[in-house]
């Protein structure tokens, strides 16, 4: 049989077969198509073919299907459209009431969140300036700070209190008091004054001063020494 | 008022939470749908299930839905899709469904009271052979034929349906219809 290949064969009617079959032809196409099937057999079989296949189905869906009722679906409420969540979001924010309600929590939480960050104080700033009080209170004793010091007769415990406090509350953010150390005041040098020209050891004692006229250059080799003895004195220091 | 209103407006309704504006979109096209799915499927019970399934999916993508196309394409392509779904699901389970086939038979066929019992026997057993033919087509060639012969659509439609082209869903019709043929040789098909 000519007909078993399951492809469209390119007789020139080949395209029309399935339309010829299942009657979506015009009028005159389908005279044209009917008189090409008198004269192509290999046309005539595929009519033949496609319409018992075509019919054996019809035959299945009138038997099977057609005494069917149509059952009755429901889309229930549960399923609702899927929503993503952008758009939950921005619905909710479109009520007014839950937005202003929503602003006030965040301005809460942002409030905390500084709250807490800051050591539990809500002005860290003048938390800080207490802190560094006591050396400040050392420079210059007579300076009040006015933020924390309203009165004069605030003595020195009620000053360090606090930093103790907030040693204890937020240690990372509260600048710790360093010892102060009585640095060695060395008075300015006046480098035509000679009556200051000494040399110190890196013991403290003083070092027998070297004649002036002894080499050309004396003031350099003083002024040398001395800046040596001054770093071993800063070494000792640290 | 409902009943007056387009495919397309009705799903414009159905996006903007109207249930029966969907409602109505479910009634005009659930006997197309549980036929096309009854055609992809062979079963009364899983074509029933599919049809429900696709319903809902249809629901919960509505807005989604481009204008582009007609609902009634993006419906079926919804059906055939979740007809693919189930299909799969048999493979998987392929030695289950072999076991109650012939219970199956018994549920889906319903023969005529006319006739006797010998002929309804006869009819019963073709048409047992033309559902597992279609059954057995290739899922591609399966859909074509069933959206021609159960939804009754032209290729035009087809084509729209299953976004090809129009040469591409004749071709598949044809081949569909050549393989039936070498199928059903076996057994005579008689012609009503």
């Amino acid at each position: 049989m000519a007909h078993d290949k399951t492809k469209m064969r390119d007789c020139g009617y080949a395209g029309q077969i399935l339309d010829f079959v299942y009657d979506e032809l015009t009028a005159s196409a389908k005279t044209a198509f009917e008189g090409h099937l008198s004269m192509c057999s290999s046309c005539t079989a595929d009519v033949a073919d496609l319409s018992s296949s075509r019919l054996a189905v019809r035959e299945w869906r009138a038997e099977a299907f057609e005494p069917l009722a149509t059952p009755k679906f429901v889309v229930a409420a549960a399923s609702q459209p899927a929503v993503s969540v952008v758009t939950s979001i921005l619905a909710f924010f479109r009520q007014p009431l839950y937005a202003a309600s929503a602003a006030t929590l965040l301005i809460a939480a942002a409030a905390g969140i500084y709250f807490l960050a800051n050591g539990g104080r809500l002005a860290p700033q003048v938390e800080r300036a207490v802190v560094n009080a006591p050396a400040a209170s050392e420079k210059q004793p007579a300076t009040p700070l006015p933020a924390v010091e309203p009165s004069e007769q605030r003595t020195q415990t009620d000053v360090e209190a606090p930093v103790v406090a907030a040693k204890q509350d937020l240690p990372q953010t509260v600048r710790r008091p360093r010892p102060q150390v009585a640095k060695q005041v060395r008075p300015i040098r006046n480098q035509n004054d000679r009556s200051q020209d000494h040399a110190v050891a890196s013991n403290g004692t003083a070092v027998k001063p070297i004649p002036e006229d002894l080499f050309g250059e004396v003031s350099e080799t003083r002024d040398r020494s001395l800046r040596l003895t001054d770093l071993f004195a800063e070494g000792d220091e640290d | 008022m409902l009943i007056n209103l387009s495919d397309e407006q009705l799903v414009e309704l159905a996006v903007r939470d109207d249930p029966d504006a969907f409602g109505e979109i479910v009634r005009r096209w659930e006997r197309k749908i549980f036929a096309l799915c009854f055609g992809m499927l062979g079963r009364e019970d899983e074509a029933r299930d599919a049809a429900q399934e696709a319903f809902i999916n249809a629901y919960r993508s509505i807005s989604r839905f481009r204008g582009d196309a007609k609902v009634s394409s993006w419906l079926h392509r919804i059906a055939v899709n979740q007809c693919l779904t189930v299909k799969r699901r048999q493979r998987s389970r392929s030695e289950e469904y072999l076991n109650d086939d012939d219970e199956a038979e018994s549920r889906t066929f319903v023969a005529s009271p006319a006739g006797s019992p010998k002929n309804i026997a006869e009819k019963g057993e073709r048409l047992k052979l033309v559902r597992q033919a279609v059954g057995a087509l290739p899922q591609e060639l399966r859909e074509v034929i069933v959206l021609k012969e159960f939804e009754e659509m032209t290729f035009q439609q087809i084509a729209e349906t299953l976004e090809l082209p129009l040469s591409t869903v004749k071709s598949r019709l044809y081949t569909a219809l050549k393989q039936l043929k070498m199928k059903l040789e076996r057994v005579p098909v008689e012609i009503v």
